[in-house]
């Protein structure tokens, strides 16, 4: 049991940030590196 | 209700108007002491009393002609937008310069508000500003701020609060009784802050009489508009469509600026109290830091004692890392057991999570200090310097100095730094630059630096990292100048940059800097260095038989055996190699994790790591030339893919996102091929 929840966390951590990346490029937010200087992440 | 007002941050470049900007809104923009930060204008709130202010952080100008992007986005705010009250915010130490731009500012007709920033500068150099006749001579509000010490803060936004009521629509409009040019007296000193010559005045009416009578110019500030005609200004007269060449028979703009920089001089004349008292520290240090022999080689020193620290501090620190990184994995492990968890999950856990980040993380002192140094480079006012420095370097080989601050950016991160080429006018130019600026070590890459070097050169560690940096920077020129032998077309772009006064560091926005810097190289090693070493892990323990003990029969090892004969002329012929250069591609750092990964080393940054990954690898015939080589390749070969989504995005087509990919993968090849060919015969 334990076995498939550490596997799930880890899984299901794995998947979010593939797809909050592909999210984040198709936006035009490119990266996480420099959000003050991107345009796609100036803050309001 | 509570009113919005909407206030305009305007400036010239580097007189601290993100500071200020930050300080109100609690933003985080990026701040720097170099001139051209903010491209863009940026926008945040805040609520003062009944008021909400919208407040709009604009690049600086020097003057709102519209020859550059920066002033043409700055003007046309302030022209088209419901701008209410505009903060002019001036670097009180340099006040004659910057009162160019206020009084260009008060002519637009809008509310302005003179915030005298850096006074604490001012007072350091024994200087004082007469704080009552200064807006009397100008016929604004003036607020002496400090936007580093927070002080003055409230009374600004006071000022603002009170001063948007000063708004009319016909502010500038001028009145004589007459209405006849010709009997004009031109004693309009209560009306105008800057009265012009009589020549100058006389046209001034006789064009505001032609476009009344006219009727077609829509505008409420007809001064303004007239004075921009008679400076024959391209978008005002476009507009305009009327042929007034009776009146304006040349460009008065030499005699407007001139005018205007003699009524500065009076200003100064009569406000600025002990001038000549200015403290020459900045020039002295100048003369040394910017010198046309020593500049260059002074960058250099400077840049080597960066590495100096970056390497014995980071060390020093990384040990309690290591010691934690050890006691994880030694708990997970027992943690894992107890539970009963199944000896894939184990494997993943172990061999690929902790591994290859917990492999990276390690490296978190040695970037802490490095951004800790270019931030205190930055703030100090040294690394605009740089740009001028490089400048002379940069047009004796036929280029454009501007070309260059990019590429400083590009030491921290390649993604800024390629967006900061839209600086330079000329498309070719700016593509040239994208297309080197990569080139640029970023500190994604100092992890296999310090790795490869730390393994394999021993007390030279040091110089061999600090030489990727001198590498780059030399491919960089060279290339752009290569591109530029190829073609001549692309104008020049002379590099005209404010060198800053030399100051301390401010500890906040050190502070701001280098936490950003950090906490993303936390994200990203949680996020896509996570994800990378799980891939990596994937392809390494299985293969099309399923899981296999056998690395060599994984998926990773055949795709690392087609690319491997290619980089074998690199002395780079190893499958693993090529994996993780592959896997490099995500971010630089996955490069170490890779390693991490496929050598089975729990704590690559340890003594014992390093020892036990060294020897591995010295079983491959894997030495010292090889691991400069590797380096090198690192350096130069393709960008993460943030950076070619950044690139495409400013190049705009597919084609020279294309060529900076070969571009980088051919030079990358052939520098790594040179050292190592060269390298094997002695």
């Amino acid at each position: 049991m334990a076995e498939i929840i550490i596997g799930g966390l880890i899984a299901g951590w794995a998947a979010y940030v593939v797809y909050r990346k592909v999210k984040q490029i198709r936006s035009g937010r490119y990266c996480s590196c420099c959000k003050d200087d991107c345009p796609g992440c100036k803050r309001k | 209700m509570a009113e919005e007002l909407q206030v305009g941050f305007v400036g010239n470049p580097n007189c601290g108007k993100t500071t200020l900007f930050n300080a109100y809104t609690g933003a985080r923009l990026k701040v720097a002491n170099w001139p051209g930060v903010t491209v863009e204008k940026k926008e945040g709130a805040m609520k003062y009393h009944d008021h909400v202010f919208k407040l709009v952080d604009l690049p600086g100008i020097y003057s709102l002609t519209s020859y550059t992007m920066e002033e043409k986005l700055t003007r046309q705010y302030i022209l088209e937008s419901d701008v209410d009250v505009i903060i002019d915010v001036a670097d009180a130490s340099a006040l004659e310069r910057n009162l160019y731009l206020t009084l260009q500012l008060i002519e637009l007709g809008k509310p302005v508000i003179l915030a005298l920033n850096m006074m604490d500068i001012v007072e350091e150099r024994g200087m004082e500003i007469d704080m009552h006749r200064l807006p009397e001579m100008l016929g604004i509000p003036v607020i002496p701020v400090s936007a580093r010490k927070r002080t003055g803060l409230d009374i600004l936004m006071h000022a603002v609060a009170h001063h948007k009521d000063k708004r009319k629509d016909n502010n500038l409009e001028h009145h004589h009784p007459e209405k006849e040019a010709s009997r004009h007296r031109h004693e309009h000193h209560d009306e105008y802050t800057v009265v012009y010559s009589d020549e100058i005045e006389d046209k001034i009416d006789a064009i505001i009489l032609r476009l009344r009578s006219d009727g077609k110019v829509k505008t409420k500030n007809y001064r303004w508009y007239a004075l921009k005609l008679l400076e024959k200004d391209e978008e005002i007269t476009a507009e305009c469509g009327l042929d007034l060449s009776d009146i304006i028979d040349r460009s008065y703009e030499t005699d407007i600026i001139n005018q205007k920089y003699d009524f500065i001089e009076e200003i100064i004349e009569e406000c600025l109290v002990n001038k000549n008292k200015k403290a020459a520290v900045t020039d002295r240090i100048d003369r040394w830091l910017t010198g046309n022999v020593t500049g260059l080689p002074c960058f250099l020193l400077i840049m080597a004692v960066v590495f100096f620290f970056t390497f014995t501090v980071g060390d020093w620190l990384k040990g309690y890392f290591e010691a934690a990184l050890d006691q994880v994995n030694a708990a997970v492990s027992a943690g894992l057991e107890a539970l009963g968890a199944g000896e894939v999950l184990q494997s993943l856990i172990v061999d690929g999570i902790i591994s290859g980040v917990g492999g990276v993380l390690t490296f978190l002192p040695n970037i802490f200090i490095l951004f800790l140094a270019l931030a205190l480079l930055e703030d100090s006012g040294y690394m605009s310097r740089v740009a001028y420095v490089m400048d002379s370097l940069m047009s004796k080989l036929g280029l454009s100095g501007r070309a260059f601050i990019p590429m400083i950016l590009g030491f921290g991160c390649t993604v800024p730094a390629v967006m900061a080429s839209r600086a330079l006018e000329d498309p070719k130019d700016r593509r040239r630059t994208v297309l080197v600026t990569p080139f640029m070590s970023c500190s994604a890459r100092l992890p296999v630096y310090v790795l490869f070097a730390e393994m394999f050169f021993g007390s030279a560690a040091m110089p061999a990292a600090f030489s990727m940096y001198v590498i780059g920077m030399a491919v960089a020129i060279l290339a752009a100048f290569l591109m530029h032998k190829v073609d001549r077309s692309g104008g020049m772009n002379p590099l005209l940059i404010e060198l800053p006064e030399y100051k301390t560091p401010n500890t906040r926005t050190i502070a701001i800097y280098v936490w950003d810097k950090v906490k993303d190289y936390l994200t990203k090693a949680g996020t896509t260095i996570f994800v990378a070493s799980i891939f990596i892990w994937f392809l390494l323990n299985f293969g099309t038989e399923g899981m296999t003990q056998d690395m060599s029969a994984s998926f990773g090892a055949s795709i690392g055996r087609v690319l491997a004969p290619l980089l074998a002329p690199a002395g780079l012929g190893m499958w693993q190699i090529a994996l993780a250069l592959i896997s490099g591609l995500a971010a630089k750092e996955v490069v170490v994790s890779s390693f991490a990964v496929l050598f089975g080393i729990s704590n690559i940054n340890s003594a014992a790591g390093m020892t036990g990954l060294a020897e591995i690898l010295a079983g491959y015939g894997f030495g010292a030339l090889n691991a400069y080589c590797l380096m090198i390749f690192c350096l130069l070969y393709v960008p993460c893919i943030a950076t070619l989504a950044m690139i495409h995005r400013e190049l705009k087509s597919w084609k020279w996102t294309g060529v900076s990919v070969l571009l980088q993968l051919g030079c990358a090849w052939l520098v790594s091929t040179l050292v190592f060919q060269i390298g094997s015969l002695f």
